[in-house]
């Protein structure tokens, strides 16, 4: 049987041959998927962007999260998120879930650490403004005197859950009126949730946008970083100052400009960033500021924080606090950056604008 | 059956005398194997943009559209509906925007020309996107 020990030889030859051929796609179709997901949430896009061994299915698993987040941490919709705290603001505590809890942990800590620049009790003055609704209006006098009596983030009651006894957490406002908004934090609490997601799915990088809330980690399938454009406040959506490298370890990089949620009064431009103190948008010389962190929730906190602190006692924050890094724009044109940022900022030259960098206290 | 034949030699009839009964097995592992190498180089070719800039339209997370803009011979205006409103998307040889739109905030029409990998216009309210994907771009993403 010669012969048949040759077509046996030449058959196993051929399977290995086959199982060669294969190789390449096999370990093609395990390392290198990249997938993307687009999704409209929390009144913006958001858009999912993966790459790793079966991305597909884990952006499927993130886009439903995101999803079910919106539900718990919306600040508008009455009858959702933080409606029962609010609804029962001068009463009882109302009942929070985890994320809930987490997010309002995150608003309080960036309360704190900007004597409440950022307040997560702001409810009453945005729903005065009603900025982003389509029913703004510059409220009278009276109106935002008794919308600011009522922001009070030191007066907020959270008591955490309980491990031992298995209590959820809860949280109380202690004055009737009074309301919380957390939309300064959800996005970037959502993007945190979701990069966590994706990396203990073993995915090797990820780019998400969650309304302009850009989170990151890993690399672009070829090993190369991936690059954040920093919007141009004067330009359109598409224009950008300067590009930020991602590094690969977990990045949040969230802007809070003047130019994303206004509207125009008499040639005034109002936008969506009050300041608790006087109730209007805050003034501070500030076109935008960017916060770049390891944290979602405390990145987008941070920037609403900073813009409205306005540059100088934003640097002293930086200084004093740590933990994050920031380009302020200044409406007289000033790109100011802290030095953190040194590695991974690439300046385009706009013309008109400078670059100044920030250092550390000696 | 005697001795095994070069199967080069093209002087012999009865080359490959030893492979006879396998040719249909051969043929169908050829054929995966060729399969095998189609599948490669299609996967290769799809996970690897040619540098060109593809303008997608997503509706709701679904792709409506792709063009190649770099392909668009004449310019067109796409007329397209999406929630409860109207929109006109222009699209000309390397660019596209949202032209107009009866949707209430507009913003999808202020974002004006797309051109680059990293562009993306949407209308939250329609909940209509367009985005240019592809290599070659500055940039990834863009901030808000």
């Amino acid at each position: 049987m010669p012969g048949n020990r040759g077509i046996l030889r030449t058959r196993r030859g051929l399977q290995v041959l086959l199982a060669a051929a294969c190789l390449p796609v096999l370990a093609g179709c395990g390392a290198s998927v990249q997938a993307n997901r687009d999704l409209f949430a929390m009144d913006a896009i958001c858009m999912l962007q993966a790459y790793g061994p079966g991305a597909r299915e884990s952006l499927d698993r993130v886009a439903a999260r995101i999803v079910e987040l919106e539900e718990a941490l919306t600040s508008r919709r009455p009858d959702s998120g933080f409606a029962a705290v609010s609804q029962a603001a001068g009463t009882a505590p109302a009942v929070l879930t985890d994320d809930q809890s987490r997010v309002l942990e995150a608003a309080l800590s960036v309360a704190a650490l900007s004597d409440g620049a950022l307040d997560p009790t702001i409810g009453p003055l945005s729903t005065l403004w009603g900025i982003g609704t389509g029913r703004e209006a510059i409220p009278d006098e009276a109106a935002l005197d008794a919308a600011r009596e009522l922001v009070d983030w030191r007066a907020l009651e959270l008591v955490p859950a309980d491990p031992d006894t298995g209590d959820p957490a809860t949280a109380r406002l202690p004055k009737a009126g009074m309301a919380l908004d957390l939309g300064a934090v959800a996005k970037g609490y959502v993007s945190g949730e979701a990069i966590r997601m994706l990396r203990a799915d073993g995915i090797h990088g990820a780019l998400l946008s969650l309304g302009g809330n850009v989170a990151t980690f890993g690399t672009k399938p070829d090993g190369s970083r991936f690059r954040i454009g920093l919007r141009d406040p004067d330009g359109e959506d598409t224009d950008y100052l300067a590009i930020l490298d991602a590094p690969g370890e977990a990045w949040y990089i969230v802007v809070s400009g003047d130019y994303e949620r206004y509207f125009v009064r008499d040639g005034v431009r109002y936008h969506h960033l009050l300041s608790p103190d006087t109730g209007f948008p805050a003034r501070t010389g500030l076109r935008a500021v960017a916060v770049v962190a390891g944290d979602g929730a405390l990145a987008d906190a941070l920037s609403t924080a900073l813009f409205v602190l306005g540059l100088d006692r934003g640097l002293a924050l930086w200084r004093e606090a740590g933990g994050f890094e920031a380009v302020f724009v200044t409406d007289d044109r000033r790109l100011v950056a802290t030095s953190g940022l040194r590695p991974s900022f690439r300046f385009l030259g706009k013309e008109g604008y400078r670059l100044i960098w920030e250092e550390p206290a000696p | 059956m005697t001795r095994r034949r070069s199967p080069r030699d093209p002087a012999d009839g009865t080359v490959r005398a030893v492979s006879e009964r396998p040719r249909f097995g051969d043929a169908l592992v050829l054929a995966a194997i060729l399969l095998a190498i189609g599948l490669l180089w299609w996967s290769y070719a799809r996970a690897v943009p040619h540098g060109d800039a593809i303008a997608r339209i997503t509706q709701n997370g679904v792709t409506i559209r792709e063009i190649v803009l770099s392909r668009v011979q004449a310019p067109e205006t796409w007329e397209i509906a999406s929630g409860e409103y109207q929109y006109h998307i222009r699209i000309e040889p390397g660019r596209i925007r949202f032209e107009s739109a009866d949707c209430p905030d507009q913003v999808c029409v202020q974002s004006g020309w797309m051109d680059r990998p990293g562009h993306m216009a949407a209308c939250v309210p329609g909940r209509l996107l367009i985005r240019i994907d592809g290599e070659g771009g500055d940039v990834d993403v863009i901030t808000r």
